[in-house]
C-alpha cells in the first residue's frame, strides 16, 4: 500500500506541475456514535456480558466515533468539453469506545470526460485493517480469542452515459478484494461484481436513482483440507439501492436526501458439517437519511442516520439468533472547501 | 500536455498493476485421511510391529492388522469364557512373542499364538492406567505400571518363565518387585534411555532413572503443571507432558536437577496424549482431534492447526504418516506442511 501512496503522491505532484488548473482540497471533520460497534445480534450481547473478552479492549457494546479525511481534486482541461480529472482522498475513522477499531481508508479516482454525463472513471478504494470484533481461532484454538480484521481493495471502471437530457446510467464492472488479517485468513474473498444505475434528474427538486449490485464472492483461501476453519464461505449477492434527493427550492437547508440498501446473499455452502453457512442466506437492509446545509461558500455541514437491520434466514434458529443484528449510527460532518492555485 | 497524458497512462497502468494485493499466510499444516481402518470398537491403541498393527479395539477387543493391505488378520473379543472389557492399551512382546493388553480393570498378557487368551496372565488388580514392557532376553520381562489408586501408585516386577511342578511351564512372577506411593494418582508412564517420567495427575510429573531393566526406579524431582498431568513422553530433548484443560508441558530433562524451567504450549487445550517424531508433536484431543506443533525449537513450540479427524484418544507416528486412533478407527493420516 506504500507503494500505491506513492503514486498517488507522485500523481498529485505532477498535476500541481501542470494543466494551469488549480486543485481543489476539502478537509472534512465528523463525529459519529454507533450503538453496537461490532454488531452483536441480541444473544451475543447477553453472551458479551458474560464473556467480555468477546469485546477485544471495548467496555461497551456502543461507541463514540471521530472521523476525519482531506481530499484533493484536480481537473486537467484537454479541450472546453473534454478533461481528465483525478481525485485522491484520505480518511481515518477512530472509534473512541473500541480501542481496536481504528482505520483509514483512501481512494484515487482517474476520469475522462468528454460531455456532460458522458465519461469513464478508474476508482481504487482501500479499506485498512477494518475491526469486526473477536472470535475464537478455531484452527489453532478452542477457546482463545482474536481480533478479526480485514482489509479490502476495491478497484471497478465506471462507464457514465447520458440516455436523455434527465436520465443518465453508469455501468460498472469490479474486483474487491476482502483479505483478513491473521489469524482469520480463512474468510479470505475475491469478490467479482457488476454494478448498474439509472439516474432520474426531478426537476425542480433533486434526483432519484435505481442501483442494482450483482456480485459472486469466491472464498478464495477456502481448501477441503481438514481444519475446524475449512468452510466455503463463497457467496453470491444482490444489492438494490435507491437514493432520493432533493436539492431544489428548499428553505434553509441545501439538500434532504433518504436511501434505502438492501443486500440479499446466499451462501454457497450445503455442507452439514457447516451449520453456520450451510443453506444460508440474510437480508442486509440500511436506511438512511441526510440533511446537507452550506453555511458559507466553502463551508457546509452534513447530518446523517443509518438504520441497519440483518434478518438471517438458516435451517438453524440459532445461526438466525448468532447472525441477525441491528445498528443504530449518527454522524456530524463538516466541510472545509480549499483552493490552491498556483498560478 | 502529452507529457501530461503520459505520465498520467503510466501512473493508471502503475496502478491496475499493482492496485491488487496479496491475502496474509498463517502458515499452518493440512492434513488429509489417507485411510480407515474400520476396527467395529472404538480404536483406543495401536502397537506397530513393521507392518502390522496390534489394535487395542475398545469393546471389540484385540485385533491385528495389515496396514499395507488394510487386512484383518485376527480378532479376539474374549479371554477364557469372558468377554475383553474395553481394551484399551496393547503391546507386543517380540522377544518373548507375547501380547500385553489392558482392559478396563487389568493389565494381562498371553502367548501370541493360537491359544491367545485361551488362559491369559493378569497383571496388578484394577485401575490401571499405563504400563511399560521390558525385555532383552528370551524367558525374560520387566513391567513397570501405575495406578490411578494413589494407594497402589506406581509399580514394578519381573516375570520368567519357568517349570512349576505339577503345572508346567508358566510366566511366573519372580520376588524382586517393587512400588512408591504417591500422594496422588499415576495416569501414565514413558521411558527413554535411563530416564522414566510419570504423569502424577495432580501433583504434576515425575522424573526416575533406573540403572538397568528391571532396577527400582531412582527419584530426581516432580515438577508441578497447571491442569492435571494426564500422559507423559520423553524425548531426546526432554518430557512432554499431556494435561487436562492446561494444554502440553515441554520440560527439558536438566529443569529436573535445577530451575524447574517448563514451556506451556496449547494452554486452552484439553490434551490426553502426546506423540512427537520429526520435530512434530501430534496431540490428542479427545472430541476435538488432533493439534499439531512445530517443535523444532521445543521451548516455543509453533502452533500448525487442529484438525477434526474424530474423537481422538492417541497418535503414532509411522513411517512417514501419524496413524491416530479414534472412534471412528485407526486413521491414516498424511501432514503436508
Amino acid at each position: 500500500m506504500k507503494f500505491l501512496l506513492k503514486i498517488i503522491f507522485l500523481t498529485f505532484n505532477v498535476s500541481l506541475l501542470a494543466g494551469g488548473t488549480p486543485l481543489e482540497i476539502e478537509i472534512s471533520i465528523g463525529a459519529g456514535y454507533d450503538d453496537n460497534a461490532m454488531r452483536f445480534s441480541e444473544n451475543e450481547l447477553s453472551e458479551a456480558a458474560k464473556e467480555i473478552g468477546m469485546m477485544g479492549g471495548a467496555k461497551t457494546f456502543d461507541s463514540f466515533i471521530t472521523k476525519w479525511g482531506i481530499s484533493a481534486l484536480k481537473e486537467l482541461m484537454i479541450s472546453r468539453k473534454k478533461s481528465i480529472k483525478l481525485r485522491g482522498f484520505y480518511y481515518l475513522s477512530d472509534y473512541r469506545d473500541t480501542p481496536e477499531k481504528r482505520y483509514w481508508s483512501g481512494g484515487f479516482d482517474l476520469s475522462y470526460r468528454w460531455g456532460s454525463y458522458r465519461n469513464i472513471k478508474y476508482s481504487i478504494r482501500h479499506l485498512d485493517e477494518f475491526y469486526l470484533r473477536h472470535y475464537i481461532n478455531r484452527d489453532v484454538s478452542v477457546s482463545d480469542l482474536a481480533p478479526c480484521v480485514f482489509t479490502d481493495r476495491n478497484q471497478n471502471i465506471t462507464l457514465t452515459h447520458r440516455l436523455s437530457k434527465l436520465i443518465w446510467v453508469n455501468i460498472s464492472p469490479g474486483y474487491l478484494q476482502r483479505y483478513y488479517s491473521r489469524p482469520f485468513t480463512e474468510f479470505d474473498l475475491d469478490i467479482v461484481y457488476l454494478k448498474g444505475r439509472i439516474n432520474y434528474k426531478l426537476k425542480n427538486i433533486g434526483s432519484v436513482a435505481l442501483q442494482i449490485n450483482r456480485g459472486k464472492a469466491n472464498n478464495i483461501s477456502y481448501s477441503s483440507q481438514l481444519r475446524p476453519s475449512s468452510f466455503d464461505r463463497s457467496y453470491e449477492t444482490v444489492e438494490t439501492f435507491i437514493p432520493i434527493k432533493v436539492n431544489k427550492n428548499l428553505p434553509m437547508i441545501s439538500e434532504i436526501g433518504v436511501s434505502l440498501r438492501t443486500e440479499y446473499r446466499v451462501y454457497d455452502a450445503e455442507d452439514v458439517n457447516d451449520p453456520l453457512h450451510s443453506g444460508r442466506s440474510h437480508m442486509d437492509s440500511k436506511y438512511d437519511i441526510w440533511l446537507k446545509k452550506k453555511l458559507t461558500e466553502d463551508i457546509g455541514i452534513t447530518l446523517t442516520s443509518r438504520y441497519r437491520s440483518r434478518t438471517t434466514d438458516s435451517s438453524y434458529s440459532w445461526v438466525n439468533d448468532l447472525k441477525s443484528f441491528k445498528q443504530l449510527q449518527f454522524w456530524f460532518n463538516i466541510k472545509w472547501d480549499l483552493i490552491y492555485d498556483k498560478y | 500536455m502529452i507529457n501530461i497524458r503520459m505520465k498520467l497512462t503510466s501512473a493508471l497502468m502503475l496502478l491496475v498493476f499493482f492496485g491488487c494485493m496479496r491475502p496474509d499466510d498463517e502458515n499452518l499444516w493440512s492434513v488429509s485421511i489417507e485411510n480407515t481402518i474400520q476396527t467395529d470398537g472404538f480404536t483406543r491403541d495401536v502397537y506397530l510391529q513393521g507392518d502390522t498393527a496390534f489394535i487395542a479395539a475398545g469393546q471389540s477387543g484385540v485385533q491385528v492388522w495389515n496396514l499395507k493391505s488394510s487386512s484383518l488378520l485376527e480378532q479376539y473379543e474374549s479371554f477364557g469364557s469372558a468377554d475383553l472389557e474395553d481394551v484399551g492399551r496393547v503391546y507386543f512382546d517380540s522377544l518373548n512373542s507375547l501380547l500385553f493388553i489392558m482392559d478396563q480393570s487389568k493389565i494381562m498378557f498371553d502367548e501370541y499364538d493360537s491359544t491367545l487368551f485361551d488362559a491369559p496372565t493378569p497383571i496388578g488388580d484394577s485401575h490401571n492406567e499405563d504400563f511399560i514392557i521390558l525385555s532383552e532376553t528370551s524367558g525374560t520381562f520387566y513391567i513397570y505400571y501405575v495406578d490411578r489408586d494413589a494407594g497402589d501408585g506406581f509399580l514394578w516386577g519381573q516375570y520368567d518363565f519357568e517349570e512349576i511342578p505339577f503345572i508346567g511351564e508358566i510366566w511366573q512372577r519372580q520376588d524382586n518387585d517393587g512400588q512408591i506411593r504417591p500422594s496422588s494418582p499415576m495416569k501414565g508412564l514413558a521411558l527413554n534411555g535411563e530416564y522414566m517420567a510419570v504423569a502424577g495427575d495432580q501433583m504434576g510429573v515425575y522424573l526416575y532413572t533406573i540403572d538397568a531393566m528391571g532396577s527400582s526406579p531412582q527419584f530426581i524431582s516432580r515438577i508441578d503443571t497447571e491442569g492435571n498431568a494426564e500422559n507423559v513422553l520423553i524425548s531426546n530433548d526432554g518430557v512432554f507432558v499431556s494435561c487436562d484443560d492446561a494444554g502440553a508441558y515441554f520440560i527439558p530433562i536438566e529443569s529436573f536437577n535445577s530451575g524447574g524451567i517448563k514451556y506451556q504450549f496449547g494452554e486452552n487445550l484439553t490434551v490426553d496424549h502426546i506423540a512427537v517424531k520429526n520435530e512434530i508433536a501430534s496431540l490428542s484431543l479427545g472430541s476435538k482431534g488432533i493439534a499439531l506443533f512445530d517443535i523444532s525449537d521445543p521451548s516455543n513450540p509453533e502452533e500448525k492447526g487442529i484438525f477434526p479427524v474424530g474423537y481422538t484418544y492417541r497418535t503414532v507416528f509411522w513411517k512417514d504418516r501419524l496413524l491416530a486412533c479414534t472412534r471412528e478407527g485407526l486413521q491414516e493420516i498424511k501432514i503436508e506442511k
